[in-house]
């Protein structure tokens, strides 16, 4: 009888266990209880340049929150949607603490999503860089200015341009500057251990 | 003994020779022996003639710095651990968003072999780009991966303290070019680091996109018998590992147990190097499925050619055909292989084999993934002949899904004709037609292509396929895309310069 008993939580870990997952990422040194801001800024903005790449991105979002049993953190459309304005440049800012659960929830899809589209990530750097070789205007690339256009459009409707911090995006060619580093970053997140790379990272200068 | 570990990317490739810990292998028999001690490191880079090398320090260093660059790069928060000229052989300097300065200085020579031991090296100076910046920082990942090779280095990530950190804007500002701070430092320390420069110059890199002239193995030592086989020194790079795509999803699963492991080079004799192999073959066998589709074996054909064609180097010492039986994932990765006769056995060092078998630490296996089994010669005249162990039960077809419309296929295929027209020129020097199928995307932008007779495997190399191919995926032995529908050609090239694209029509 204590044997079956002794068995049990195994059977069914309780309710408020995290998943194991989000193991893989270890807990920041940080006194504050939410996400410093430059991670709440960087979780949304490497979002974005994954939606830019695939039509239907933050529906993938979702979609995989299903997959890697994240479901309990991402519970819905405006559950995630009141995640990502906790970013401090958006338009709809809230001022909601993104907790480290949440984050790293976001950070471990947001890799998932850059592996899947690893060769997209490859080609559009390597065409970018030798465009920039040749001194060619990287919108003369089809599937570049593709990119380079929904992001500036995603970034345009969604983030406050009378944030002091977003005077310097003024222009089209310096949003597309940061498309492209984006690019880079989601390139790096498709690693080995990038998805640990791209979280500590989110952490620099605060600890 | 002597051990090897190869961590293969399409830009660069780290090569570790080492020697295990004796007192440990003698308690553990092991496939796959711990290389505790460092002999000498190599780091290839695509478009650098000169790879880096060095010893234990030069290593670790670039490890780490590469480790604290890669940080940087992700957060744009200056990591000081990447910069540190008086401690650090190698360090990193951001040039501007999309080009990265490697830069080593070299250890200093001793100086018996010096003339004058005051001269200091100049240091080596490698400007990447972030593709191949991302795949030196991946090697080095995979390297941390694997627990089996230096396992007391391991990947230590740790925010950088508050005392480094920028402005909590720094995200967008260097959007703007980069923070004034770093800068005006790489400016400081570019500078600082042509002051004692003599006249040698060190090797500069050359800044052509052609990834592929450097070879991860010494050059080869004899040229092949068989003039048909173009020289191996014009292969590509191996890439060995699937791209990262291929991680399966779930993290969590176990290690399998039936799996084999070796990367031993060169082991005292060959026969017990083989036997862990043979058995592991054939233990995988009884318990995973095999895999007998035709349409797949076929695509599995072709990752099995490219993967060992550009490896097998040294092509003219062998004095009998060699014939192994050799078993390999449905992502194209040898997971083990059998010597059928008894040369096969006594000269697996002389193949690309031992060195192709994948690396447990590049991507979790599945268990009970089913396996393929090929039948593969090399023949003692240079020639490489892969088929499926049971041959083909069916007419393979083209795996994927593919681009029907008509009209968009008729657009397509004269787009890929005037490409290919256009980077075609030149006296064509084979005799017979060279046939191959192609595949584009619905841009025309090509995403695969197969020879489709020997003389197409002997004289790829003098039509733009290969060029097309890799200036898109970087290597010329990348697995092909096929997530995205395709429309797929047959193109022939003929003696007389005459080119001909028409709609694929299967296999013949």
């Amino acid at each position: 009888m204590n044997l079956s008993a002794s068995l049990t939580p195994f059977n069914s870990p309780p309710a408020e266990t995290l998943p194991m997952i989000l193991d893989t990422l270890p807990e920041p040194a940080i006194s504050s209880h939410g996400c410093p801001r430059r991670a709440r800024l960087q979780i949304d903005l490497i979002l974005l340049a994954i939606e830019a790449l695939e039509l239907g991105g933050s529906e993938a979002v979702l979609t995989f929150a299903q997959e890697l049993d994240l479901k309990e953190i991402i519970k819905n459309r405006v559950n995630l949607w009141r995640m990502r304005a906790s970013n401090p440049l958006r338009r709809a800012h809230i001022r909601r603490p993104l907790s480290i659960t949440e984050a790293k929830a976001l950070v471990v899809i947001a890799c998932y999503l850059a592996r899947r589209l690893t060769v997209v990530i490859r080609q559009l750097l390597m065409i970018a860089q030798q465009m920039d070789e040749k001194q060619i205007p990287l919108e003369q690339n089809l599937r570049l200015s593709n990119y380079l256009e929904r992001f500036r459009a995603h970034f345009k409707s969604r983030m406050n341009p009378r944030r002091s911090a977003l005077l310097a995006l003024n222009s089209d060619e310096k949003l597309n500057e940061l498309a492209i580093h984006l690019l880079g970053q989601l390139l790096f997140c498709t690693g080995t251990a990038g998805m640990q790379r791209l979280w500590i990272g989110l952490f620099d200068g605060e600890v | 003994m002597n051990i090897q570990r190869k961590y293969s990317l399409p830009n660069c490739t780290l090569l570790l020779e080492g020697l295990s810990d004796v007192t440990k292998v003698a308690q553990f028999q092991e496939l796959r022996p711990e290389l505790s001690i460092l002999v000498n490191a190599e780091c290839y880079i695509s478009g650098c003639n000169q790879p880096l090398v060095g010893g234990r320090e030069f290593f670790e260093s670039l490890v780490r710095t590469v480790s604290a660059y890669a940080q940087e790069f992700l957060s744009n928060v200056h990591n000081p651990q990447a910069h540190n000229r008086e401690s650090e052989l190698v360090e990193l300097q951001k040039i501007d968003s999309n080009r990265h300065r490697l830069i080593v200085h070299l250890e200093p020579i001793s100086a018996g072999v010096q003339s004058n031991p005051h001269i200091k090296h100049p240091p080596i100076q490698i400007d990447l780009n972030t593709v191949q910046l991302f795949d030196l920082v991946e090697a080095v990942d995979q390297f941390f991966a694997d627990t089996q090779t230096l396992p007391e280095l391991s990947l230590e990530l740790q925010p950088v303290t508050r005392r480094y950190g920028n402005t909590s804007q720094a995200v967008i500002r260097q959007a703007v070019p980069v923070t004034l701070g770093v800068s005006s430092l790489a400016v400081a320390a570019v500078a600082f680091s042509l002051i004692p420069a003599p006249p040698v110059r060190p090797p500069q890199p050359r800044t052509e996109v052609q990834t592929n002239s450097t070879a991860p193995s010494p050059p080869p030592t004899a040229t092949p018998l068989a003039a048909v086989t173009p020289p191996p020194t014009a292969t590509p790079l191996v890439a060995v590992t699937p791209p990262p795509t291929a991680t399966p999803l779930a993290s969590v699963t176990t290690p399998p147990t039936a799996t084999p492991l070796a990367a031993v080079t060169p082991p005292p004799t060959a026969t017990p190097n083989a036997t862990p192999t043979i058995t592991d073959l054939e233990t995988l066998l009884h318990r995973v499925p095999e895999i007998t589709d035709a349409s797949q074996l076929r695509a599995l054909n072709r990752q099995v050619y490219n993967q060992i064609h550009p490896a097998w180097t040294s092509r003219s010492v062998l004095k009998q055909d060699l014939i192994y039986r050799v078993g390999v994932a449905a992502d194209g990765s040898i997971v083990g292989y059998k010597a059928v006769n008894r040369e096969a056995n006594q000269a697996v060092e002389q193949t690309p084999l031992p060195n192709l078998l994948y690396n447990p630490a590049n991507r979790e296996r599945t268990p009970n993934e089913p396996i393929a089994q090929f039948r593969v010669v090399f023949t003692k005249r240079g020639i490489l002949e892969i088929s499926p162990w049971r041959g083909y039960t069916a007419i393979p077809h083209v795996l994927g899904t593919k681009i029907t419309d008509a009209h968009l296929v008729r657009d397509l295929n004269q787009k890929l004709y005037s490409t290919i027209r256009q980077s075609w020129g030149g006296k064509p020097t084979f005799t017979r037609d060279l046939k191959y199928r192609v595949a584009v995307n619905k841009d025309g932008v090509i995403a695969d292509y197969e020879p489709l007779n020997q003389s197409a495997f002997d004289y790829f190399r003098e039509t733009p396929l290969p060029k097309m191919f890799q200036s898109v995926y970087g290597s010329n032995v990348a697995a092909p895309d096929n997530q995205e529908p395709l429309a797929h050609f047959q193109v022939v090239f003929k003696p007389s310069g005459a080119l001909e694209v028409t709609p694929w029509h299967g296999y013949q």
